[in-house]
């Protein structure tokens, strides 16, 4: 607000040094806000430190005065780590819910800490912040993903052809095939679906998930490509999609609003059909 | 300031690191088709990741109670209850002649009603509130499995279908 106010008021060299001096950092939002009266709230995270690893996890608390902290959960972890604790360790980039790096469990549901509001309720509860459900933990909320992105490529995530188009042609779609892949080209591949799915917690290994599943079935559904039945035989077996007993927590927790749970529903159904 | 959190991201007193588990083949023996057997490479990644100590985060401990998972729990705690009893009792009744036992209907009828008022009550109700559950439940299975109703409404309205009908057969089945 701080930002956007500057560059409509005064749009000359003096405001644009004061908005490169002041740059993006907190100090900004606390000057706007020192007039409210404080608001305290206490923040449990999740902390372990591979640099000693016989420590066992544990739930470090902090307080942040709510009044003086930006509105989104990442805000919070931010001023945290400037502020009180640089050793808190999170991923987090576009802070606008389009990279999926900053997906972690707030108040028990998968979401992306910068899409998510930190509640001001009265009397203010304690926020619990823990990393992505039943994942090797790398440092404290960064859980280690080289498998989830393993599966996400066993699936072949690009545009199969059987034929090579006319040279200098594009491969066309009407605009109904285009709708198909409406809800599916939105993933952002942030694994919240995929950590909420308690299938994917105790078949992680074999069982894809969700969040890969939705993904392969974005280039089932695809006019353009054409292995289909390759993609399917890929699926036919007893792990790989029939792990998904349609518990739904995936399209409840999406922070994208997409519906994994239709799609892997779809796979299903072309698999019979096949 | 600080509360432990287990390694393994549950509850228990289990310290046996679910990769572990995996690896001496404890956790779960299973015959999957063959082209699609744990791979060498998921247990290499799986193995690699053990090496280097690190705890798996916590999950069904800390994860927030939802309509969808809780009800899915409660179809399998149900379908194991309903189903278990179903295979013990009619096991027992083909083997109560050789050990002497009388199961007939007449000798269950009776001992049934030698049983005090309120456990009678809370033995059907865990009986029947099991079934019907676990019928109604699965007949919103069916419905999913045709691809309809799976949208965060329809998932929470069919919940809540299931459970009313549920109370509503139970309560029937319990009391006439």
């Amino acid at each position: 607000m701080a930002l956007n106010a500057s560059l409509r008021s005064t749009w000359n060299l003096s405001a644009l040094r004061r908005l490169a001096q002041r740059g993006f950092s907190t100090a900004a939002v606390q000057r706007m806000a020192t007039e409210k009266p404080p608001n305290p709230k206490t923040f449990k995270i999740y902390r372990w430190n591979p640099d000693s690893p016989t420590e066992e996890p544990r739930m470090q608390e902090y307080k942040l005065d709510l009044s003086q902290t930006g509105p989104m959960v990442l805000d919070a972890l931010i001023k945290i780590k400037n502020e009180v604790d640089p050793t808190l360790t999170f991923r987090r980039s576009c802070r606008e819910g389009i990279c999926g790096s900053c997906a972690m469990n707030i108040d028990g549901k998968n979401t992306l800490a910068c899409i998510t509001h930190i509640p001001k309720e009265e009397p203010s509860k304690d926020m619990l912040i823990y990393p992505l459900p039943h994942m090797y933990v790398v440092k404290d909320l960064v859980p280690d993903m080289t498998y989830f992105y393993k599966q996400y490529a066993s699936i072949k995530p690009w545009l199969q052809r059987k034929d090579a188009p006319e040279a200098n042609k594009e491969i066309l779609q009407s605009p109904e095939e285009r709708k198909k892949l409406d809800g599916l080209y939105e993933c952002i591949l942030c694994a919240c679906c995929s950590t909420a799915c308690p299938s994917y917690w105790w078949n992680q290994d074999v069982y894809l998930g969700p969040s890969v599943l939705l993904q392969a079935y974005r280039w089932m559904a695809d006019s353009r490509d054409q292995h289909l039945q390759e993609r399917l035989s890929q699926m036919e077996n007893a792990f790989s999609v029939y792990r998904c007993h349609t518990i739904m927590n995936c399209t409840r927790t999406c922070p994208k609003h997409l519906n994994p749970g239709y799609a892997i529903a779809q796979i299903k159904l072309l698999m019979t059909k096949n | 300031m600080f509360s432990a959190v287990t390694r393994t991201g549950m509850l228990s007193t289990s310290r046996v690191p679910l990769n572990r588990a995996l690896a001496a083949g404890t956790a779960r023996a299973f015959i999957a088709t063959p082209q699609h057997r744990r791979t060498e490479e998921s247990q290499a990644i799986i193995a690699e990741r053990a090496k280097k100590n690190r705890p798996v985060s916590p999950h069904l401990s800390i994860y927030q109670p939802q309509m969808s998972w809780v009800l899915s729990g409660i179809h399998r705690n149900t379908g194991v209850l309903v189903a278990g009893a179903a295979y013990l009792y009619t096991a027992a009744y083909g083997l109560a002649p050789v050990f002497g036992v009388d199961l007939s209907s007449l000798a269950a009828a009776s001992t049934l009603a030698a049983v005090p008022g309120p456990v009678l009550i809370a033995v059907k109700a865990l009986v029947s509130g099991s079934l019907s559950f676990h019928c109604f439940n699965g007949l919103r299975h069916l419905i999913w499995d045709t691809g309809r109703g799976l949208s965060n409404k329809g998932v929470f309205r069919s919940g809540y279908v299931v459970l009313t009908a549920t109370a509503l057969a139970t309560g029937y089945l319990t009391f006439f």
